[in-house]
C-alpha cells in the first residue's frame, strides 16, 4: 500500500514536470494595452528573416486585442534616431522606449533559425525564434517563449520518382517567392502567442463574451 | 500544387478567416513587399492600395487593424504630405488611444517643418 502510494506520488510529480504555464499574474496586474515590437536579432544567415517576422508579428498581437504600435514606422524612427541595426534599438533604456513610445510592452526577438533544408527527395522550411515581453515602465520580463513551425515540402505522395524530384524543386521555387516561409513563420507566430499554455492572456480589445477559463485540470488518479 | 497549397494557407491566414477583429488588408504584405524590394513598389501605389482597402473595409463595416492609419501617415509624410498625414496619424488615435504618445511625437514633427 505504501509502495502503491510513493509511486503514485512519484508518478504525479513527474507528470507535472512539464514546462510551467504562462504565469497571467503579471498580465493581470499591470493590464498591458500597447506593444512595441522590436526589430529582431537575426542569429540566421538570411537578411530577410527580420523583415518577414516584422511583417507577421502585429497580426497575431492584435487579434488577441492588443495594440501593436505600426511596426515600419517604428522602426524607421529609431534608425533616424541614431540606433541603426537591431542590436543597438535592444540597447536602448526600457524608459527610453517607454518615454518615445508610450508603449506597456516591448517585445525583444532572437531569431535562431530561418529557412530551408534541402532533402533528396524534400525540403523542409523551418524557422524558430525566442522572444521576450518586457514591462517598460518596471524593466520586469513578464513573459517569454518560442516560436516555431516547420514544413515538410512533402513531395512522396505518388511513387513516381520524377515526380517526387519535381516536386522537391516546384517547392523550392515557391519558396523563392517566400510565400511558404512567410506561411511558416506567420503559423509559428500565432502558435507561440495564442497557445492556451504557454501564450499570453487576450488583451483589452478582445472581445469579453469568450471567457472560458476551462481550467484542463489533470486529475487521473483513478487507478 | 505545393504552390497553390502555400497561396491558400496565407488566404487563409491573411484576410478570409472568420471571427477577426480587425481588417488587415495589404498592411503586413506591403510592409513586407517594400523591405524586402525596395523600389519594388512607390509610396503613392502603396498608399492607393492600403487606402482603396481600408475604404472599402469601411463600407463594410469592419475595424481597421491596429497601425494600418499610422502607416499611412508615414507614407503620405514621405510624400510630402503633411495634413494627410497629420490626419491620419490622427485617426490612429482616435481608434486606439494607446497610440497618442508616439502619434503626437510625429505631429509635432510634421508641423515643426521637413527634418531630412
Amino acid at each position: 500500500m505504501k509502495l502503491w502510494l510513493t509511486m503514485l506520488i512519484t508518478l504525479s510529480l513527474t507528470g507535472c514536470a512539464t514546462a510551467p504555464k504562462t504565469d497571467v499574474s503579471p498580465f493581470v496586474a499591470l493590464k498591458p494595452r500597447s506593444i512595441l515590437v522590436l526589430p529582431p536579432l537575426n542569429d540566421s544567415p538570411e537578411v530577410e528573416a527580420p523583415l518577414v517576422y516584422l511583417s507577421t508579428i502585429s497580426k497575431p498581437f492584435g487579434e488577441l486585442g492588443y495594440y501593436v504600435l505600426p511596426v515600419a514606422l517604428t522602426e524607421q524612427f529609431l534608425r533616424e534616431n541614431g540606433a541603426e541595426e537591431p542590436y543597438d534599438m535592444h540597447q536602448i533604456s526600457h524608459a527610453k522606449l517607454r518615454d518615445i513610445f508610450g508603449a506597456d510592452l516591448a517585445l525583444y526577438v532572437r531569431i535562431q533559425n530561418y529557412g530551408q533544408r534541402f532533402l533528396v527527395l524534400n525540403s523542409v522550411t523551418e524557422f524558430r525564434a525566442e522572444a521576450r515581453l518586457v514591462h517598460l515602465a518596471s524593466g520586469k520580463e513578464i513573459w517569454s517563449g518560442t516560436a516555431f513551425n516547420s514544413e515538410s515540402s512533402n513531395a512522396t505522395r505518388s511513387g513516381n520518382i520524377l515526380e517526387m524530384f519535381l516536386g522537391a524543386a516546384l517547392t523550392q521555387i515557391a519558396d523563392t517567392h517566400s510565400g511558404r516561409i512567410r506561411g511558416v513563420v506567420s503559423v509559428a507566430n500565432y502558435n507561440m502567442l495564442s497557445s492556451r499554455q504557454y501564450g499570453i492572456p487576450p488583451g483589452p480589445y478582445y472581445p469579453v463574451e469568450e471567457e472560458t477559463s476551462t481550467e484542463t485540470a489533470e486529475v487521473n488518479n483513478s487507478n | 500544387m505545393t504552390r497553390f497549397l502555400a497561396l491558400l494557407v496565407i488566404a487563409l491566414l491573411s484576410g478570409c478567416a472568420t471571427n477577426q477583429l480587425y481588417y488587415w488588408g495589404d498592411y503586413q504584405n506591403q510592409m513586407y513587399e517594400s523591405a524586402r524590394f525596395p523600389g519594388s513598389s512607390r509610396p503613392e501605389e502603396q498608399l492607393a492600395q492600403l487606402q482603396q482597402g481600408v475604404e472599402q473595409a469601411t463600407e463594410r463595416g469592419l475595424s481597421i487593424a491596429p497601425g494600418i492609419y499610422a502607416h499611412m501617415g508615414y507614407l503620405q509624410a514621405l510624400l510630402e504630405q503633411p495634413q494627410a498625414a497629420i490626419l491620419a496619424f490622427q485617426q490612429e488615435k482616435l481608434l486606439f488611444p494607446e497610440a497618442k504618445p508616439f502619434m503626437d511625437q510625429l505631429i509635432q514633427r510634421i508641423k515643426q517643418g521637413p527634418t531630412q
